[in-house]
């Protein structure tokens, strides 16, 4: 693996474990309001200033991490699951299977994402479950097609054939000679789809749709500090910066990874 | 000697009459058949090596991936040892698969690239539900040194290996289970030529030591006259002639038999070649010829031939040829 991507997982971890363990690593709580500091500048009180209600700005980037985190990890493993189940069996089974469920995915995949993820979130209310299903709904068709063209193509190769001489079953076929090869697709997929669900968390925060005050995620915490980006820009820099950098690893570990986990490159270094 | 009292006993398998059409959809949405087995028959008895030649398209892989039912015909009997396979329940198949295997002609593509071979090997096994894994172990070891293979090259992935290093992985994958049967589907062909007689000759010694029966695809004619008791020639999903190797090597009787024949390359450049050559393509198997397939390039054709379709007739004593002109 390569510096960058070492440096990324190094950098995911530290964000991770300061998300799960914020009540210890935060300076204060989210809610917490020093009445006296509103709007403070980055100092040694507070690290990153507080916001126009005196809140810390450094502990709420924390508690935010929670959440975005949060949405993005297990939306994206969901969508992961569900789409290489679907899309495992389309392919696997092939012909008239195939196109029916190829179809359906089609249907979803034309629904435009951002209308989908609007409607259900404001159907189900604001809050965390509602984001939930609304992004793993709309992401998991693309892990389907994926997951499915890659099931046709090593279906194909002779030792699906060598497997099926020996008296496997389908089921061991899938699990024991298929899936180790689109593993690998998988894990890279899911690095670069979580930054996505990431992103469309924030967007959907930033626009109201999101988590409730008092509760902060990235998207929450920008939106409430672009409201005074001319005076108090480190209001809205900081949580830029954590999402821009969370994003970049997410795709840095991706192509480290990717690169890592196919055996025919792992040799090369030994 | 041994071989030769073997190979006097009832057939291990006998196919039937085997036909397989596939539909193909052409590029104005149009289906239309392709006709690749056109009903062949033939046995292979026990201890017996039989060759399957032909030219590129005739049916060949298809008749072998057929004859262990990876490919379900569509129309036709295979017996082995007397038990219709077509007729089998699927588990009662699965636990038969053990005795008949299959070596593929593509290597690299044979064995999966993400699995170690010691993996690779144990699968057999795990299939079989054998559950004791030193045993297993042991017997992964065995069979890396049956085919010539150190057991600390286990632990690698295929990509480390060289083609012909492969190869003799598959064949330990398809000996692993002990078999009666091996379909040899063209397993030389892919190989270096300087690797190609090491492997026939690990072919040969596991057909001595474990009385193996193979079914030989090729189409290298003097690999087969070298390696096969008796040879089947395909013509478009028909079987032309067949015959034991040294009759239809130095007597071929069917024009298409003798075309294949002139056309192996001669060590003498002096020896003058007076023996049929054949000119054109394959027919496409979508739309097959009238009467005898192969009367659009035989050279010594008749009006007969254009109009029925000649049958499998046993000329002499043991060798069979589809031509009116040969009867």
């Amino acid at each position: 693996m390569n510096y960058l991507s070492k440096f990324s997982a190094v950098f995911l971890t530290i964000v991770a474990s300061a998300a799960v363990f914020a009540p210890w690593v935060a300076p204060y709580s989210y809610e917490t309001q020093d009445t006296l500091n509103t709007l403070a500048a980055p100092g040694f009180d507070h690290w990153m200033g507080t916001d126009r209600l005196g809140r810390d700005l450094f502990s709420r980037l924390i508690y935010g991490a929670r959440v975005s985190l949060f949405i993005g990890v297990v939306t994206t493993l969901l969508a992961l699951l569900i789409g290489t189940v679907y899309g495992a069996l389309s392919g696997y089974v092939g012909g008239r299977t195939d196109s029916v469920m190829m179809r359906f995915v089609d249907v979803v995949f034309a629904l435009p994402d951002m209308l989908m993820i609007i409607l259900i979130t404001v159907m189900m209310g604001r809050g965390v479950m509602g984001m939930f299903i609304a992004l793993t709904l709309v992401s998991w068709v693309t892990m389907a097609r994926l997951v499915r063209g890659e099931v046709l193509r090593i279906k194909e190769y002779t030792y699906i054939e060598a497997a099926h001489a020996l008296g496997a079953g389908d089921l061991r076929i899938l699990l024991r000679e298929i899936l180790p090869n689109i593993l690998g697709l998988m894990i890279v997929t899911l690095t670069f789809r979580i930054p996505v669900a990431i992103l469309a968390e924030s967007t959907l925060s930033f626009i109201g749709l999101g988590i409730a005050p008092p509760f902060s995620s990235w998207g929450t915490l920008a939106n409430e500090g672009w409201k005074a980006i001319k005076f108090y820009p480190h209001l809205i820099l900081f949580p830029s910066i954590a999402i821009f950098l969370t994003i970049l690893s997410f795709n840095f570990l991706g192509e480290g990874l990717r690169d890592r986990l196919d055996p025919r490159k792992r040799t090369q270094f030994g | 000697m041994t071989i030769q009292t073997k190979t006097t006993q009832a057939p291990l398998l006998e196919v039937r009459n085997i036909k397989k059409h596939f539909q193909a959809k052409g590029i104005s949405g149009e289906t239309q058949t392709v006709y690749a087995l056109n009903g062949i028959s033939f046995t292979l008895r026990e201890g017996e090596t039989l060759g399957l030649v032909g030219e590129s398209g005739c049916g060949k892989s298809t008749a072998a991936r057929t004859v262990l039912r990876l490919i379900e015909p569509t129309a036709g009997e295979i017996l082995y040892r007397n038990q219709d396979l077509l007729a089998l329940r699927p588990d009662k198949m699965r636990s038969l698969r053990k005795e008949m295997q299959i070596i593929f002609q593509d290597p690299f593509a044979s064995l999966n690239p993400r699995k170690r071979i010691d993996k690779i090997l144990e699968e057999p096994f795990d299939i079989h539900g054998f559950t004791n894994p030193s045993k297993i172990k042991e017997r992964v070891v065995g069979l890396l040194d049956k085919v010539g293979l150190s057991s600390d090259q286990a632990d690698k992935y295929p990509h480390e290996f060289s083609g012909g290093q492969l190869q003799r992985i598959g064949i330990a994958r398809a000996i692993a289970l002990n078999p009666s049967l091996i379909v040899a589907d063209e397993p030389v062909s892919a190989l270096d030529v300087s690797i190609r007689a090491q492997v026939i000759n690990l072919l040969l010694d596991l057909k001595e030591s474990m009385q193996i029966s193979y079914l030989f695809i090729s189409h290298d004619m003097a690999i087969v006259r070298h390696f096969c008791d008796r040879v089947a020639v395909m013509y478009l999903g028909k079987i032309v002639e067949l015959a034991d190797s040294e009759p239809l090597y130095n007597k071929p009787q069917h024009p298409y038999t003798e075309a294949l024949l002139a056309a192996i390359p001669s060590i003498d450049p002096e020896t003058k070649k007076e023996r049929m050559k054949i000119k054109g393509d394959l027919p496409n198997a979508m739309d097959m010829p009238r009467g005898c397939a192969f009367h659009t390039r035989c050279p010594i054709r008749e009006k007969q031939c254009e109009e029925s379709i000649p049958q499998l007739k046993e000329a002499r004593p043991g060798h069979h040829v589809a031509c009116f002109l040969r009867e």
